[in-house]
């Protein structure tokens, strides 16, 4: 099939997404309506799985980096946001030439990484999601599962291993502009400001549609075909018309 | 290919294990124990949640783990056994053991344990027309006993009265893990079958002939809490499911 893919640079190659139609960026933002840390984690998997072709392995830097990738190519590079209170203007696009440290450490035979997951809830499974080798070979194709399960054979002590992880990811803060920092392994922070970045106003979006098939004359299978970004030019090029039609009236 | 690595791993990470040695108080010797896996340490860890029959759920599940892990028969082994068992299993996730500004080596404890001379013996005491044969409980019986225990007051709500019931079956409970069996006049009862009917006769049987039982339940208890002094201060390592939180 042709398709548009847009490519994503990553630390360890190049993953290809597609842009998101407008239907389904009217159910992402559906899907992050709810305040509840699981169920956005849930949607940003979603978008993941269903937008990008290749099916490797990514973890949580490769996935914020694809999912700033994906929200620019909808909204633009361009962001107001409030963080911490403050009131933020900003390129969001310069996010993604920021260094990540996605050094991996070792406990005893085990090596650990960046997690693949922003939300985690059992100590067991972030150090499962977090283990890229035992002794030298790479286990980051096996399943989480069968990565629980090695982890759970282990006689590691497992509150020490959490803490040494946890105290490795509270130190790897990113500026996100000036002063402001953030912490993608802080699952309630960086899944919140996942969310506010992606979402836009459910009323809004239902106007916008609206205005398609009023003005448009589109039926509803065709927001499944066009993305959002390519209805607002289409909008634009009707207001446009409409313009140079009354400028023109205005003329005569 | 995927499968092949990972059933590699796991056999290599399997036997690669390897056994502790832990001193066994009642039989003089050692036996072999192998380590917490992540699971069973994780198994530990979630019995800190419930506070009213936690002791009995950490007891539990440590009798399940003690069970998979150790190299003898775990009839053998007795609530005195119990606290070396733990003590090692602790100080091979790490030998040391805070409490606030002072830490102790838990290595140390279980080396000055070996020294402590362990006087605990089977005995028949005598009380009215009752003869006890009173033992300390080994961990099949104390496993057996805290299961009932754990199943008769599962879902339930603590009110007042349920805490009444709760604490009444505790005691009642504690005697039965001691005695084996009952003599009245020329009839012998076994009394770690069938606990209900066991718990029954206890509970018709006059307290005062249970002084020197419960006199010897102390003097296990006692000793149980020898075997987990520290040696440098007047600490005492509490045997709970805290102590595997590191």
């Amino acid at each position: 099939m042709i398709n548009n893919l847009i490519p994503v640079q990553l630390a360890h190659g190049t993953v290809y997404f597609r842009e998101p139609t407008f239907y389904e960026y009217k159910n992402i933002c559906k899907m992050l309506i709810s305040s509840d840390i699981a169920g956005i984690g849930n949607c940003l998997n979603t978008i993941l799985d269903t937008l990008i072709a290749d099916k490797q392995p990514l973890n949580i830097i490769d996935k914020f980096k694809c999912l700033l990738s994906i929200r620019n190519t909808i909204h633009g590079n361009g962001i107001a946001i409030e963080i911490n209170g403050k009131k933020i203007n900003h390129d969001l696009s310069l996010i993604l030439d920021i260094p990540f440290d996605d050094t991996t450490f070792k406990f005893k035979d085990l090596t650990f990484g960046s997690p693949t997951n922003f939300f985690i809830d059992s100590y067991d499974e972030l150090i499962a999601q977090c283990l890229v080798k035992v002794k030298d070979t790479d286990v980051t194709s096996l399943s989480i599962a069968n990565r629980m399960a090695i982890i759970n054979e282990t006689t590691l002590p497992l509150t020490l291993v959490y803490k040494e992880i946890s105290k490795k990811f509270a130190t790897r803060n990113i500026t996100f502009y000036n002063d402001v920092e953030i912490n993608i392994y802080d699952s309630a922070a960086i899944l919140t400001f996942l969310r506010d970045i992606f979402q836009e106003n459910l009323l809004d979006i239902f106007n916008f549609e609206y205005a398609c098939i009023r003005n448009l004359n589109l039926k509803s299978s065709d927001f499944n075909t066009y993305t959002y970004p390519e209805l607002k030019i289409f909008i634009n090029c009707l207001n446009k018309e409409n313009n140079d039609q009354n400028k023109s009236m205005s003329d005569k | 290919m995927s499968d092949n690595k990972f059933n590699d791993i796991l056999n290599e990470i399997k036997v690669n294990r390897t056994f502790l040695s832990v001193y066994i108080p009642s039989k003089q010797t050692e036996v072999e124990l192998l380590p917490l896996t992540l699971a069973q340490q994780k198994l530990i860890i979630e019995t800190t949640s419930d506070t009213t029959l936690g002791i009995l759920f950490f007891n539990n599940i440590f009798y399940k783990i003690l069970k998979e892990n150790i190299q003898c028969d775990i009839k053998d082994l007795t609530t005195i056994d119990r606290v070396n068992l733990t003590l090692t299993l602790r100080q091979h996730l790490e030998d040391i053991v805070e409490f606030g500004e002072i830490s102790v080596s838990v290595a140390e404890i279980l080396e000055k344990n070996k020294s402590i001379v362990n006087t605990i013996e089977p005995v028949t005491l005598t009380s009215g027309d009752f003869t006890f044969e009173i033992q300390a409980p080994n961990l099949d019986i104390d496993n057996f006993i805290n299961t009932h225990l754990l199943n008769k007051y599962k879902n339930v709500s603590f009110d007042d009265h349920k805490l009444k019931n709760l604490i009444s079956d505790l005691y009642v409970y504690e005697i039965l893990k001691f005695i084996k069996t009952i003599k009245i006049n020329d009839t012998e009862i076994s009394l770690h079958s069938e606990l209900v009917k066991s718990a029954s006769v206890i509970e018709s049987i006059d307290t005062k002939h249970f002084k020197s039982i419960t006199d010897y339940i102390n003097n296990v208890r006692d000793t149980e809490a020898k075997y987990t002094k520290c040696i440098k201060s007047e600490k005492s390592i509490d045997i709970t499911p805290d102590l595997f939180i590191l």
